[in-house]
């Protein structure tokens, strides 16, 4: 028992981008900047700590897109060649600094990065890394969860519960099939929480989900404990309520650790700098700049004029903001002891991206979090969500209130402007399709395959990171494409059937490219399954 | 009690601060998230040239949506049939085509009418942006025409619900029961303490509000 509790949570996402008909797709390196910068550097970490007997214990989601996408054969091999094209750039790079103090050992630093990756995604973990965290979960060190099928953004189609219903139903299957075991939580994409959702939830066993902050502080019933302990909901399901002070030392590039001046900059990119002579072949189609992943500068400071990077100098800075934040979690378990007659839980969810992609040194800094917290275990102590509600499970009742970890705290970035236009396209997509199970409830061969494939359609123009790129203005012409497009092949499939004329030949192009949930079957969008609030 | 009214002065005027530099920099969370999407730099750089597929501009049906988006807004878009708004477009004495828009009682299920207010809207609009008058209300809308001095209904929304809490709520329920500083603490409202280093590391005194929007009781 310790005074006081840390829940970590890595969500990791992202949206499902499979291009076959090219022989390379600028938005699939989306995939594997995260797979070499963040993921295989976490397992890494992960695994060292457990071959070490360090102590440790963290949740982590694994979105359905994402185990997708990890999963694929085309993509585990294009992942394949992307990596040792970096490793035939840092070979080239190794060449162009030799001898120069300055830049050589960043450059040794990546060409061992990307060997190691090369190494351990070949070789430990024969192209599929959800093994090594399927791994880690046998173990114990991982609780593994899941989130909806595509990632939707949960409160904008609230009045569509065949909507909701299809997305965690397909949700859970995916996870059950690729961890071989049921989720007991659910990381709410965005936090994006509507009243009701719980009921859904329930349906489908989970036992807990995770909200922004203000979902439990505005709760029905003020939450006696503020956002330290669990609520329960009418229905019986947990509810965790994300704390401010341990997230916003994280995720601040102004204010929090990722800002450092000693840390990488993640604009300077040899992909810009250098000459396009020199980059084209690893750039895309060698006409595009794009990041590389080799970045030689540090933030410095407010200056385009950047000195490079000290791998040294950020890796103990990395070790003090460890230090620091240990520090102030046990002054804040220390405040919160006072106030309550339990031990507080802190939980404090990143996306799992911003460790290695963004934040460069985040990985190292949550080596040095996990290793250090251990010699504090009285005061402060890592714990997953499911351990808290066994040693604590009677809580206070409330229900939370409509909210997201958004800007502003609502729904204003999947719905404004700039994205707007979607909804009645995917509203209509929705009810069509509840329409098609209504008229096809039991079909077999190409009928059935038009069907599955147009619910495929339906869960993929549902993503939230459509919507959200819209809004936040870096690859609009894809997404804006994407949602067109699986709106399209909808409601073509849709008028073929309604037509009892199918192209078998244009549905086969289709399930080729969108292959995300090879089983999915279409009455996921059966009226009578779906729960009306 | 002086203490306490000037204390919690500080603690909003911060919190407004806060909000307000964060509206200018966007969302932490947001902004990171972003990033995982930062492939390139350069404002040309596209995957495809090939052209994007064609949806219907609409739907042909006689319909309206309401979202909600946040307390203070929500957002509404709606069709009417060719054929319903061509015979109403010929008739002598269309006025004009407007929303009324309805506030009830939360979970009423009379549906008993607060009061309503009306959003004059044009033939070739098909969505709208509403302010929300009061938190913790349902709402819903009604597209509606005038004829000759007649309205008429042309089809109505679903329901939503207006959030009923704030955080300013929160905090003055708290006045009753708790200091100040403890409910802030539950907040993640945490007073941060000096580093444990000399050298700086940017911490703030009052953590944010995630990024709820003060609302402001009228």
């Amino acid at each position: 028992m310790s005074k006081g509790y840390i829940a970590f949570v890595l969500h990791a996402h992202l949206p499902f981008v499979r291009h076959p008909e090219y022989d390379r797709f600028l938005e699939e390196m989306w995939l594997y900047e995260a797979i070499s910068e963040t993921y295989l550097p976490l397992l890494r970490i992960f695994n060292r700590l457990d071959e070490e007997g360090v102590s440790y214990k963290l949740t982590m989601s694994i979105s359905p897109p994402l185990a997708s996408m990890l999963s694929d054969d085309l993509l585990q091999n294009r992942y394949i060649a992307h990596v040792k094209r970096l490793i035939g750039l840092a070979e080239n790079e190794w060449e162009r600094v030799r001898g120069d103090r300055r830049f050589a050992p960043i450059v040794a630093m990546y060409k061992e990065l990307f060997e190691q990756n090369l190494k351990d995604f070949t070789e430990i973990y024969r192209k599929n890394i959800l093994r090594g965290f399927k791994e880690l979960s046998r173990k114990g060190r991982i609780e593994l969860i899941t989130s909806a099928a595509t990632h939707s953004y949960m409160p904008l189609y609230d009045k569509y519960p065949e909507a909701v219903t299809a997305q965690l139903q397909t949700a859970v299957i995916t996870h059950a099939r690729t961890f071989c075991e049921e989720p007991s939580g659910f990381w709410v994409p965005e936090c994006g929480y509507f009243p009701g959702l719980e009921k859904y939830l329930k349906t489908y066993n989970f036992q807990y989900f995770f909200t922004a902050a203000h979902a439990v502080l505005f709760a029905d019933e003020k939450p006696k404990y503020g956002v330290y302990a669990p609520i329960v909901c009418p229905n019986g399901i947990s509810v965790f309520g994300r704390d401010l002070s341990s997230s916003h030392a994280v995720w601040s590039a102004d204010q929090g650790y990722p800002g450092d001046y000693s840390y990488r900059d993640f604009y300077r990119d040899i992909g810009y700098d250098l000459p396009l002579d020199y980059i084209r072949p690893y750039i895309h189609d060698e006409i595009n700049r794009i990041s590389t992943g080799f970045k030689y500068y540090a933030i410095t400071g407010k200056t385009n004029d950047k000195v490079p990077y000290n791998i040294e100098e950020a890796r103990k800075k990395a070790e003090e903001h460890a230090e620091n934040f240990i520090y102030n979690r046990l002054k804040q378990v220390s405040k919160l002891t006072s106030l309550m007659d339990r031990p507080p839980i802190i939980v404090s969810p990143y996306d799992a991206e911003l460790f290695g992609h963004w934040w460069f040194e985040g990985p190292i800094w949550f080596e040095f979090v996990l290793r250090k917290i251990g010699e504090f275990a009285d005061d402060l102590a890592l714990i997953t969500p499911s351990e808290y509600l066994g040693l604590y499970p009677d809580n206070q009742k409330a229900l939370p209130c409509f909210s997201s970890w958004g800007n502003k705290g609502y729904s204003e970035v999947w719905l404004n402007g700039s994205n707007d236009w979607i909804y009645r396209h995917i509203h209509k997509s929705i009810d069509r399709m509840v329409e098609l199970v209504q008229r096809f409830p039991d079909e077999k061969g190409l009928k059935r395959r038009a069907l599955n494939q147009a619910a495929r359609e339906v869960l993929l123009s549902q993503a939230s990171d459509w919507p959200f790129i819209m809004k936040t203005g870096t690859t609009v012409p894809y997404a804006v494409k994407r949602v067109k497009e699986h709106i399209f092949n909808f409601t073509r499939i849709y008028e073929d059937l309604c037509k009892n004329s199918i192209n078998t030949e244009w549905l086969t192009t289709i399930e080729k490219r969108n292959n995300i949930f090879p089983d999915i079957d279409y009455s996921v969008y059966k009226s009578e399954t779906g729960l009306k609030p | 009690m002086f203490e306490y009214e000037v204390l919690f002065e500080l603690v909003l005027e911060a919190m407004e601060e806060d909000r307000d530099e964060r509206e200018l920099f966007n969302n932490s969370a947001i902004r990171v998230e972003e990033k995982k999407f930062d492939v390139s730099m350069a404002d040309d750089a596209r995957s495809v040239d090939s052209e994007d597929p064609i949806l219907p501009e609409r739907y042909n049906e006689t319909k309206i949506t309401l979202l909600l988006r946040d307390p203070q807004w929500a957002f509404a878009y709606w069709d009417v049939q060719d054929s319903l708004l061509t015979s109403y477009k010929r008739k002598t004495g269309f006025e004009k085509l407007f929303l009324r828009v309805y506030e009830l009682s939360p979970n009423d299920f009379m549906m008993k009418v607060l009061d309503f207010f009306d959003i004059p809207v044009k033939l070739t609009d098909n969505k709208w942006y509403i302010n929300l008058p009061k938190a913790g209300r349902d709402y819903y809308i009604e597209l509606m025409v005038l004829i000759h001095g007649e309205e008429n209904s042309l089809c109505r929304s679903n329901i939503i619900t207006s959030p009923s809490k704030t955080i300013l709520d929160a905090v003055q329920e708290s006045r009753e029961s708790s200091s100040l500083d403890n409910l802030m603490a539950l907040c993640g409202f945490y007073t941060v303490g000096e580093s444990s280093f000399s050298s700086a590391i940017p911490q703030r005194i009052l953590s944010m509000l995630d990024t709820a929007r003060i609302h402001w009781p009228e």
